[in-house]
């Protein structure tokens, strides 16, 4: 389970970063400077990618792709987080960090739930680039699910490295 | 599995467990039976018990599908982990930390065993020692007669010959499918425990009294003469599985196919029945809620004891308290049996009444990882410290106060 999932992540990741680097080369700005920029930012990147073709679509569909393949992307780092973070629950003696990896479950579950909103209002702001009005800002999503993934993967991390210290 | 001497007249076998279902038993009778029954009388005396054909029984003692598959898979990381460990030269070697002899141990059970994802549960504690290596066969919400009918420990002692088979089956069987309902009756009249002779001896030769024996006159109030005939029922199966470990079912140390092998039981906590599902708001307990809202709670103890007509709390705590008390009591008397066969402690019993406390649950049955982790520990100190002569019974709440480990 955890080595197949380790290799969709690794797939999907591949994929995704392909098609980001494509975004940040012809446009200067990527997938993520969208997710945490304001209403004018965010208008004027919709727009750029609208108006910039790349072969015979547009930096646009581009992001539209990525966005669809972020809902893959999601379920399958979920999944990992939940499985590492379970696995590693059954080796955590110390009661207050096997807590804290339990925790980690449900903020999985958070990410995911947060994740799946941000994608909803980046794909109804695709439909309608350069719309100052119908641009749906996602920065206040994105920052707390950074933050949390960057705790949940500190606490599975610390365990890990305090649990080979302790071999 | 029989025995050397002559086998017991068949109808007065049949007499016997006429007499154990009607809670009539003696426990003279009791002990004469005992080394007669074999597997058909085991699954005979169950369909009395439950008034249910076999293929019913075996119906409602089934785990469902996604609950099998995820028990297989968290049994299966365990295992994998364990073939790991044992591989590398680890039965040769004491541990490097403390020095402590290497044990392999076996462990058949249910959701206090293998509690999948949300839990740590008391094997996942004890397969964190260093110097135990853990094979696990346990389910979450497997019944005792399901281990025994489907034997897959026979045949995971005889290819790993284990130090240690630990053992932990009854609370399903008791709760499951809302049977605690079967077992009790709503006046608060019975005076079965007065016509079990087998109850009232485990009363009497308790290894502890009950810490709140006016709880426990109350409990036994309400409980009919089916759960008696279980409490019998479930000694019956485990005398059969222990025996047939120890001695091959003959009763004889010599006769026994894994020699030095030590056996632990447990016998749960007083459990309280509860529907509530808000017990507080520490966000690090969200699994609390989780396993309340989703994962069965209420619908063991306190929902079943409603349908049958008893509504007040207290009243519902004391009916499971002194279920669970006897239990117990029961389990001990299963050590002693086989200390007096075999002449050691070769039957453990880890006594975890009292220690989960009133603010220590997950849900009606299951306790909080932490506590789960303190019955761990009464285990651990069981497998490196067995007392071959001393007492049988590692009590989780004298460990607590000891903190040894």
């Amino acid at each position: 389970m955890k080595k197949i999932l380790i290799l969709a992540f690794v797939i999907v990741c591949g994929v995704m970063s392909f098609q980001g680097n494509i975004l940040q080369k012809f446009s200067g700005k990527g997938i993520i400077n969208l997710e945490l920029a304001n209403k004018d930012t965010g208008t004027e990147i919709t727009s750029l990618w609208s108006d910039t073709l790349y072969g015979d679509q547009t930096l646009l569909n581009l992001a539209q792709k990525n966005t669809h393949l972020d809902f893959l992307f999601i379920l399958v780092y979920v999944l990992l987080i939940m499985t590492l973070s379970n696995a590693q629950m059954q080796r955590e003696k110390t009661n207050w960090l096997n807590e804290l990896l339990r925790f980690n479950l449900f903020l999985a579950f958070l990410i995911c739930s947060l994740d799946v909103i941000e994608n909803i209002r980046l794909l109804h702001s695709f439909q309608h680039p350069g719309n100052l009005t119908e641009f749906w800002r996602t920065d206040f999503i994105a920052w707390p699910k950074f933050l949390i993934v960057g705790w949940v993967i500190l606490v599975y991390l610390f365990s890990v490295i305090k649990g080979s210290f302790n071999k | 599995m029989t025995n050397d001497h002559e086998p017991m007249d068949p109808d007065k076998k049949d007499c016997l467990i006429q007499k154990l279902l009607n809670n009539q038993i003696t426990v003279s009778e009791l002990v004469e039976l005992r080394p007669e029954i074999n597997e058909f009388d085991l699954s005979g005396i169950i369909q009395h018990i439950y008034d249910l054909n076999l293929e019913q029984v075996r119906k409602i003692a089934a785990l469902a599908p996604v609950m099998a598959k995820v028990d297989a898979l968290k049994n299966s990381q365990r295992n994998t982990r364990f073939i790991k460990k044992v591989k590398n030269n680890f039965r040769k070697h004491t541990a490097k930390h403390n020095g402590l002899k290497n044990r392999v141990v076996v462990v058949e059970g249910d959701s206090w065993f293998n509690y999948p994802v949300l839990l740590s549960d008391v094997i996942d504690w004890v397969a964190m020692e260093e110097n135990i290596a853990v094979y696990s066969l346990a389910s979450g919400g497997d019944w005792l007669m399901n281990m025994l009918s489907a034997k897959k420990y026979v045949e995971q002692l005889s290819t790993l010959q284990p130090d240690v088979f630990i053992i932990s089956g009854g609370g399903n069987d008791l709760v499951g499918n809302r049977r605690i309902a079967a077992m009790v009756t709503h006046k608060a009249d019975s005076k079965e425990f007065e016509h079990s002779a087998f109850a009232k001896y485990l009363y009497q030769n308790a290894a502890n009294p009950p810490d709140k024996p006016e709880d426990f006159k109350r409990g036994i109030q309400f409980i009919s003469k089916d759960f008696y005939a279980l409490l019998a029922f479930f000694q019956l199966q485990y005398y059969f599985i222990i025996n047939g470990i120890l001695t091959g079912g003959k009763g004889k140390a010599e006769n026994g196919k894994f020699p030095g092998i030590q056996i632990i039981t447990q016998g749960y906590d007083y459990a309280i029945p509860s529907d509530k599902k808000i017990t507080g708001y520490n966000p690090l307990k969200w699994y609390r809620l989780f396993a309340r809202t989703f994962l069965g709670h209420g619908g063991w103890l306190k929902t079943p004891l409603q349908l049958r007509g008893i509504y007040d709390p207290e009243d519902q705590r004391k009916i499971v308290y002194a279920m669970i008390y006897l239990f117990n009591e029961m389990m001990i008397d299963i050590g002693r049996i086989f200390t007096d066969m075999l002449g050691e402690n070769r039957v453990f019993h880890i006594d975890s009444r009292g220690s989960v406390g009133k603010n220590g649950w997950t849900d009606e049955l299951h306790p909080l990882p932490q506590h789960f982790k303190k019955t761990a520990a009464a285990f651990i100190h069981c497998i490196n410290n067995p007392n071959k002569n001393g007492t049988a019974v590692v009590k989780v709440l004298k460990q607590q106060e000891g903190g040894q480990q």
